[in-house]
């Protein structure tokens, strides 16, 4: 179904967009249909498994290291459940979320704290805050929904540190007031809509912070996963390196897995 | 406790068994010690009673997973205390086997379980008793012998217990502070029906609905808190505890709304007797909020604010101190590398009844080694309530925990 009202939107898109080509597509429209086209590239990925370390380095150069895994399961007409269970340091052990993404209004969260067995639902308004004392905001990395952003498209350039390749340059505008961001300029490549580089402006339009995506890896033939993620924050010269040491897709993932029970079993 | 500890013996057994036929797709085993130490700025009221104490414990996990579906965890806990005999114990925190499947999940041995939602006190959370001695906060339980059912249906999460035995809450020594005088006797608490082994029973409903978060349950079995029971016995005055049979239902709701939660505990209990030693009714309720101003505190520090009107119909016949307070307290999280969090709270009793100012704060000092201060000022209190009783024995807490 997701996939259907997808695919419908993309034939409108694209349709508004052959008699607008006569008429000249406005830059707003063709950022949406960039987006739709690369949140198509993303669909049918069913579940996906994966495990990261973060490296957290303050303007000092002294690291400290996070590690978590994360499970997400792809939702017909909403968006995508999760959840991330943190493995180290050790006092944090254990502790996981269960998020389940909502296309429109706030998201469903739960938190487990281990050492209490507590299962505590929590609000998700706190999007603009750091994830773990690292640079990465949580609404950085939250599934990404097209309803979430308004678009507009700026121009067609070389990519980022990779010249041969050419990116589409891209705005988007968060639509939830809790943001922290303004706005997001995006380099994404054409060919295969990958995600290279993110500006983020903060709510009075300074540049925040940067993101890099490299070491992309295409699974199952289709789905372009980053395994190394930079994120450098201009005020404080504080940067989060995020390296993905395993990604599985179609693990086999089920609904069940992805409730309050399931969450207090999580490893 | 013999039979408690042959029956843990059986279930580690029956895992090792289990384990050697499907061999376990994960095993881990961790440990953590505390070393912390009490300091109580006024000097003692009662004969026995010792200034400044040390402790050291010890918890370690062993933890399996199968494919098929099933789990064991084990965690043993020790505490030694420099003073107080009562105070130093040993605890089996959880030996649980569990099965689960889509829909269900059941478990046997001994567990944790919390249901509450609210922050200054857990009315609802009535399947474990508080370790007391160990923290008089009361955020730790003791392990607790059960056995248990989960059905998921889209109508709600469906929990049966039945706990075969009840375990009577810790309390300090001769030599130990925040307790009244004289102390209770070791193994002198009565138990209504005349055995720790009468079985209990509690069954649960719970589920979200948007915002919503709601739950009921019901429980019959032993009052967690007891109730004392004054006596003299060869001309000497003599304190003890009685734990009564009871019923109860209860309930907890709570709203999500963007940055402010709405939050209620409450309780309807029968069977239990009062201060005054008389069996009664009553209805009791926590209820209120917290609302958190994201990035108030430096670079991304959180400043929450709760607020919880505690109620209890009893009102001064009540064994629990919070009958008819207010609590307020602040909630700093910093959101640093070193994830600094702390919790300043204050409890003020309506009726004039002292208040309560409490800390909880914590920091990670390195990736295996977190650094904590405790603590709870009692001043005010009405002539013999027990504020009054704890009166020169507001205390502070520093600990470190290392984690291996």
């Amino acid at each position: 179904m997701k996939n259907l009202i997808k695919i419908t939107l993309f034939f409108i898109t694209t349709f508004i967009f052959s008699i607008s080509v006569a008429f000249g597509e406005t830059p707003e429209e063709k950022g949406l249909r960039l987006a739709i086209e690369a949140d198509l590239t993303g669909d049918g990925f069913i579940d996906t498994v994966s495990k990261s370390q973060m490296t957290l380095r303050n303007a000092q150069g002294e690291e400290s290291i996070r590690e978590f895994s994360s499970k997400t399961l792809e939702v017909e007409n909403d968006g995508d459940k999760s959840i991330f269970i943190f493995h180290h340091p050790k006092d944090v052990k254990g502790t996981a979320t269960l998020t389940f993404t909502h296309k429109t209004g706030p998201d469903d969260q739960w938190l487990y704290l281990p050492a209490l067995k507590r299962v505590k639902r929590i609000s998700s308004d706190n999007r603009s805050g750091a994830f773990v004392g690292s640079e990465f905001a949580y609404e950085d990395l939250s599934s990404q929904e097209i309803e979430k952003y308004t678009y507009k498209w700026i121009e067609d350039v070389p990519c980022p540190g990779d010249e041969q390749a050419k990116c589409y340059l891209s705005e988007s505008y968060p639509v939830e007031k809790s943001s922290g961001y303004k706005r997001r300029v995006s380099w994404v490549d054409i060919d295969e809509h990958r995600v290279r580089k993110i500006d983020f402006y903060d709510r009075k339009d300074k540049l925040l912070k940067t993101l890099v995506f490299s070491d992309y890896k295409q699974y199952l033939n289709k789905f372009w996963t980053a395994h190394t993620l930079k994120m450098v924050n201009h005020n404080t010269g504080k940067e989060t390196d995020i390296s993905i040491t395993e990604t599985k897709y179609q693990t086999g993932l089920k609904d069940s897995d992805f409730n309050r029970q399931s969450l207090k079993r999580a490893r | 406790m013999n039979i408690v500890f042959k029956s843990v013996v059986l279930l580690l057994l029956t895992t090792f068994l289990n384990s050697a036929y499907s061999g376990p797709n994960i095993f881990e085993f961790e440990t953590e010690v505390t070393v912390a130490s009490w300091l109580f700025p006024e000097s003692p009221l009662y004969k026995g009673q010792k200034d400044n104490n040390y402790s050291i414990a010890l918890e370690s996990e062993v933890y399996t997973e199968w494919d098929e579906g099933g789990s064991f965890v084990f965690t043993p806990f020790i505490l030694l205390d420099s003073n107080d005999d009562n105070r130093s114990h040993l605890d089996i925190r959880e030996a649980l086997y569990s099965w689960y499947g889509d829909d269900w999940e059941s478990s046997l041995g001994i567990g944790q379980v919390f249901w509450g939602v609210t922050e200054s006190k857990n009315l609802v959370d009535v399947i474990n008793q508080f370790d007391v001695v160990y923290d008089p906060l009361l955020k730790t339980k003791l392990g607790q012998p059960l056995t248990n059912l989960t059905l998921i249906r889209d109508s709600g999460y469906y929990e049966l217990f039945i706990l075969p035995y009840f375990r009577e809450r810790t309390s300090p020594g001769k030599k130990g502070r925040l307790r009244g005088d004289p102390e209770f006797s070791k193994g002198g608490a009565k138990f209504e029906g005349g055995s720790q082994w009468t079985p209990e029973l509690a069954i649960r409903w719970s589920n979200s609905f948007n915002d919503y978060d709601l739950s009921v349950h019901s429980f019959f079995g032993y009052s967690r808190a007891p109730s004392i029971d004054v006596m003299i016995v060869d001309a000497q005055l003599k304190y003890e505890q009685n734990y009564q049979r009871v019923r109860q239902i209860g309930g907890t709701f709570q709203k999500t709304s963007e940055a402010t939660l709405y939050k209620m505990e409450w309780l309807a209990k029968d069977g239990q007797k009062d201060a005054n030693f008389r069996r009664g009714g009553y209805f009791s309720t926590v209820f209120g909020f917290e609302h958190t101003l994201y990035k108030a505190i430096g670079e991304a520090g959180d400043l929450g604010f709760l607020m919880e009107y505690n109620f209890d119909s009893r009102r001064s016949r009540s064994n629990d101190s919070l009958q008819d307070d207010v609590f307020m307290a602040f909630r700093l999280t910093l959101n640093d590398t070193d994830d600094t969090q702390m919790l300043l709270g204050s409890i003020l009793d309506l009726d004039g009844d002292g208040q309560i100012h409490q800390i909880d704060f914590g920091k990670r000092l390195n990736d295996s080694l977190t650094f904590g201060i405790k603590g709870a000022i009692y001043q005010n209190g009405k002539y013999n309530s027990n504020i009054y009783i704890l009166r020169q024995d507001s205390w502070v807490e520093i600990n470190l925990k290392q984690y291996f």
